[in-house]
């Protein structure tokens, strides 16, 4: 089905990310691609469906074929017609804004009768029970609808491949519940899958072989009892999380200390539920993880928290003193989990200095040292790496020395020794009198770094 | 099959690009102000009929303000500072309609009926597929600078230097944008848009009564307006 000779890809003329890759898929099977960020796993998805090529600029020498055609003599459009994709981040995913068109706009570009459209979406919704996610607005759908939504719309193309980079980065435990699933339901319906994944025990009842791929190649090949076998020491070692699905330790949040929300309330926009806070109280010192499924309300809480949610109504007490949305405005900083929105300025060390007032240049030169940054301290934060970037956000942040320090899910997609590594980075900023929130869904992550959780699914409530 | 039905007061994207090219002739020939006023209440009527009520009031607000501003030769007598903005004001003035009716075809048109109107006007590929991903650019937009705003709001980032604030917003918002538009064009491109067959369309495109009604109103707006 999918078979792959002695391929070598770059970007620049000088920087080799896969180096000779050969394998070969045969119909009906799942391949997992596990290995650490930056290792070229999802440069090998790029190559099969044809967008490193021809969308990011790769020279890629060697042999896909595809179904025995050679996808070099493909258009990007006839190797979609063999291929379908499922993205990392599910929001980049989507041409139209209605669900329905996005999923009937393949169909209408390769040219079906509305019979034949209409035949192929009764059959997915027998198959994908999703009916109460059509016809709606995309940008209202949560992180976990979306990539349901992208899965659908590759089971509805009629490809007989589907290629998915890294689907559960942005997903709740349910959610990837409902992709492990879903999944499932395509490698029954023979389909052959390749996935390259970080977190990769809900992938573990359906794969059949697995490649771990290191600096550009594949290091070793494992079938799937033996990759089953390896205990979770092993898998860490090799820089991968655990291959059964972690359980959060972290113990519910205890109610004591000097920073009461005596209450919060806010309506969300476009239901008639919202999130109703009675009574909570957090202690300075400690690290808060925020969890709930994708849009119960999370980032909404953190917001109102800062105080730039002008519709919430509250009132928060920190050490009895009552804290206007100004007052928390002033004592919060926030690492997004997309950095780049909050990168503004040209140099590392401009950006971590700004908006601070009688900030000391050798605080943030030990501070750049410290995370590793002190030689790129003149560097345009935009030309740095993912996780420069995000360095220099948390620099920022650490600066800013603030009394609540915020996190949205600071290790979306990212492997085991980065995951540690944050979490390391997160705790050395802990101090007695701050709090630290962390938004995140990812388990092992919050296991390590936590010491509460508060999980908003609690104070969602119908208005 | 499908529970999508099709507006009836929403007129088809040919429909919407013609009378806004009609709408750009206001910018070079003033109309009387009553017709003016005719077509800002049949742009908010549009508006509303779709669902936006905010910009159908916001219309309304937005004209009538402008209606307030001064004419030439009292600007012309103003503080130099004063002058700049209120020229500014009055060039916003001159384009009102356009970009007014600019915005109702942007916000009530689906790419794909954008792609099939372009399709019916045998515009080339070249042409259709960039106007396509521009016009999935905006709510993607919208959504990334909500996040940059929000940023900024954190790191104390206000209007106090304007200058300053100008090249900060610019930063991410150029960086955003570029990403925006690569993740759209790939999206386009595995759902095959380039692929040169005759595409077919679920719901056709259709002209329907608000089609032809809508063009003879702007029509007779425009004729009236520069007759009267």
């Amino acid at each position: 089905m999918v078979e792959i000779k002695n391929i070598s890809l770059s970007y620049k003329s000088d920087e080799i990310v896969l180096n000779g890759i050969s394998l070969r898929v045969e119909k009906g099977e799942c391949i997992l691609f596990a290995g650490r960020s930056g290792s070229g796993k999802s440069s090998i998805i790029n190559s099969i469906n044809g967008l490193a090529a021809r969308c990011d600029g790769a020279i890629i020498d060697g042999d896909i074929k595809i179904a025995g055609n050679d996808i070099k003599n493909l258009e990007l459009y006839e190797i979609s017609m063999l291929v379908s994709s499922v993205f990392q981040n599910p929001k980049t995913h989507f041409f139209n804004v209605n669900t329905t068109l996005e999923l009937l706009s393949y169909l209408e570009n390769i040219g079906l009768s509305r019979e034949e459209m209409d035949k192929r979406l009764s059959d997915m919704l027998e198959v994908f029970p999703i009916k109460h996610l059509l016809n709606r607005d995309i940008f209202m759908l949560s992180g976990g609808e979306k990539q349901i939504l992208s899965i659908a719309a590759s089971y509805i193309s009629g490809t007989n491949i589907v290629v998915l980079d890294e689907p559960s980065s942005n997903l709740d435990g349910e959610n990837i519940q409902i992709v492990s699933e879903m999944l499932a339901k395509l490698k029954n319906k023979g389909l052959t899958i390749l996935v390259c994944e970080h977190r990769i025990f809900y992938l573990m009842d359906i794969v059949d072989r697995v490649f771990l791929i290191q600096d550009g190649k594949i290091i070793n090949k494992y079938e799937r009892e033996d990759f089953l076998n390896l205990s979770p020491k092993k898998l860490n070692d090799l820089n991968l999380r655990d291959n059964s699905k972690t359980k959060l330790t972290v113990p519910e949040i205890s109610n004591e200390g000097n920073l009461k929300i005596r209450s919060l309330e806010f309506k969300f926009d476009t239901t008639n539920t919202g999130l109703s806070i009675k009574n909570l109280t957090l202690e300075t010192g400690k690290i808060y993880g925020i969890i709930g499924a994708n849009g119960v309300g999370k980032s909404t809480f953190i917001r109102c928290l800062i105080g730039v949610e002008r519709k919430s109504k509250d009132e928060i007490f920190l050490d009895r003193k009552k804290l206007s949305k100004k007052d928390r405005l002033k004592m919060s900083s926030l690492v997004m989990q997309d950095v780049n929105h909050q990168l503004f300025t040209d140099s590392v060390v401009n950006e971590v200095s700004l908006g601070i007032k009688g900030v000391q240049q050798n605080k943030v030169e030990e501070l750049l040292d410290n995370l590793e940054l002190y030689d790129f301290k003149d560097r345009h934060p935009m030309s740095l790496s993912g996780g420069q970037k995000q360095r220099v956000a948390i620099a920022s942040v650490v600066c800013k020395d603030s009394k609540l320090m915020f996190f949205d899910e600071p290790t979306s997609g990212m492997d085991y020794k980065n995951m540690i590594r944050i979490s390391g980075l997160v705790k050395g900023c802990k101090s007695n009198d701050r709090i630290i929130f962390i938004v995140s869904h990812d388990i092992e992550f919050l296991n390590a770094t936590a010491d509460y959780v508060v999980d908003i699914k609690k104070f969602k409530k119908r208005v | 099959m499908l529970d999508y039905e099709e507006n009836p007061y929403n007129p088809n994207p040919v429909t919407k690009l013609f009378t806004t090219f009609l709408f750009g002739l206001t910018a070079f020939h003033q109309i009387n102000i009553l017709f003016e006023w005719g077509a800002v209440l049949l742009l908010s009527f549009i508006f509303y009929k779709n669902g936006f009520i905010r910009d159908a009031i916001k219309n309304i607000t937005s004209f009538g303000l402008l209606c307030l501003l001064p004419n030439l030769t009292v600007i012309q007598s103003a503080h130099f500072i004063l002058k700049m903005f209120l020229m500014l004001l009055l060039m916003y003035r001159i384009f009102y309609f356009p970009v007014t009716s600019g915005k109702l075809l942007v916000k009530t048109s689906d790419v794909g009926s954008v792609i099939s109107s372009m399709d019916k006007l045998k515009l080339p590929r070249a042409v259709s597929i960039p106007v396509a991903v521009m016009f999935r650019f905006f709510p993607s937009f919208r959504e990334e600078r909500r996040n940059i705003k929000l940023a900024m709001k954190i790191r104390g980032i206000d209007f106090k230097n304007p200058l300053a604030y100008i090249e900060h917003v610019t930063v991410p918002l150029l960086i955003m944008s570029s990403n925006i538009s690569d993740d759209i064009s790939k999206a386009a491109e595995t759902r095959c848009i380039a692929n040169p067959i005759k595409k077919t369309r679920y719901i056709p495109l259709k002209v329907k009564f608000i089609d032809f009604l809508y063009t003879v109103l702007v029509l007779a707006i425009l004729v009236g307006g520069l007759l009267w």
